[in-house]
């Protein structure tokens, strides 16, 4: 194969990589380390430098309208943030010392896990319980704008989210992707934030997340530009692409169908591993 | 004093301009790379270490010489260098509301940013 050929068609699947993340809330990079392994035959730790520019880049671009909006609490980003670069850092700095074998056997389990939280993801789940004592002494609370005009909301359990922020920082770091699902579920479940809260704060979180992890993968050789170039640009246009198909189509059997795929991906990786062939 | 919905445009422009300068450098150094070697057969397993650097001022050496994947890689770094000056505009914008949990706060995210952007 060709180089020219390679990139095109490694830049071909990255776009429907993120064309599907963004769709389905996974985020680009679960989708793509997969492909690149079981198709591309690359070694994950080129996938998982590549996987995580491409996170970064999504994450920038898509802040740009979000924070136009008013969408995005910075001060619950900036708080959460803490325990995730702390994670992020731990996790960057372990991956070298462990197997590619463990990594991979790490990775197959995660994409059991995002098809399980695709599936359940609930939408609504505002309350009106005070907020957190944490919360209050912080001014974590904050406003959106609805239909009906702007809408506060406030703040539970910020010790939890806090310690599921560390653990998604962790993860990112350890495997390459964002972690957006897990940032979601810290602030949905935990933090019962309104959705477009929770997912427009975790976006704006996750580029800062993957650029401590890049700087140390940087060092690690693990970020090939041949290899990231096409996967960044073609998860940036698919996610774009995504955000504008979005409020066209039905997700619900999109998600479906996706979880199906992921779960397949898992089991293949797992398979391969295990028996030595990959 | 600035409102927060000036530091969120103001965010907004950074992450603009920031993506906008790395995507540039991106198409450009992988053009330039295509064209040379885009006829030469891959073989990534067996790719050196060498081809690319991995420290900052290679990458800085490599791109000033004209070299394709530096110049991927120089817009690989924008795009993380964009990542540490939006939190550096929060720092500044606790700092001038005298907000000093989220000065401390965003300072912390900043020196860990920069630490691990400059890991040896």
């Amino acid at each position: 194969m060709s180089i020219l050929c390679f990139s095109a068609l490694l830049l071909t699947c990255a776009f429907f990589a993120g064309l599907l993340g963004a769709l389905t809330g996974l985020g680009g990079g679960v989708i793509i380390i997969p492909v690149l392994v079981l198709l591309f035959h690359i070694n994950i730790h080129y996938a998982m430098g590549a996987s995580l520019i491409s996170v970064i880049a999504t994450s920038s671009g898509t802040s740009i309208a979000y924070l136009r909006e008013g969408y995005t609490n910075l001060r619950i980003g900036m708080f959460l943030e803490v325990a995730a670069v702390i994670g992020a850092f731990v996790g960057a700095l372990v991956v070298a010392f462990i197997s590619k074998t463990f990594l991979t056997i790490l990775f197959s389990l995660l994409l059991f896990l995002s098809a399980y939280f695709t599936l359940k993801r609930k939408e609504e789940h505002e309350t009106d319980k005070p907020s957190h004592p944490w919360a209050v002494a912080l001014k974590l609370d904050g406003s959106y704008p609805t239909k009906k005009g702007m809408m506060s909301y406030h703040v539970q359990k910020v010790p939890l989210a806090f310690f599921l922020m560390g653990i998604a920082g962790l993860v990112s770091g350890l495997l390459g992707i964002g972690s957006g699902a897990l940032k979601v579920l810290a602030m949905d479940h935990a933090m019962r934030l309104p959705y477009k809260v929770s997912t427009t704060t975790s976006n704006f979180m996750i580029g800062i997340t993957a650029a401590v992890s890049i700087g140390i993968y940087f060092s690690h050789g693990f970020i090939n530009p041949i290899i990231a170039f096409p996967v960044m640009l073609g998860v940036l246009i698919g996610a774009f692409s995504g955000a504008r198909l979005l409020p066209k189509i039905h997700t619900r059997f999109l998600r479906i169908i996706f979880s199906v795929v992921i779960c397949f991906m898992g089991a293949e990786l797992l398979y391969k591993t295990l028996s030595g062939s990959l | 004093m600035l409102s927060s919905k000036k530091i969120e445009g103001l965010i907004s422009l950074v992450l603009f301009v920031g993506m906008m300068l790395s995507i540039c450098l991106v198409i450009f150094g992988s053009s330039i790379y295509l064209f040379q070697h885009g006829s030469e057969s891959i073989h990534f397993e067996l790719m050196p270490p060498e081809i690319y650097s991995t420290n900052l001022y290679q990458i800085w050496e490599a791109a000033l010489a004209f070299s394709p994947s530096g110049i991927i890689e120089l817009g690989l770094v924008t795009l993380v260098a964009t990542q540490i000056l939006r939190v550096v505009l929060l720092v500044w914008y606790y700092g001038s509301m005298r907000d000093y949990w989220f000065f401390f706060i965003s300072l912390f995210v900043v020196t860990v940013l920069v630490y691990s952007f400059f890991f040896p």
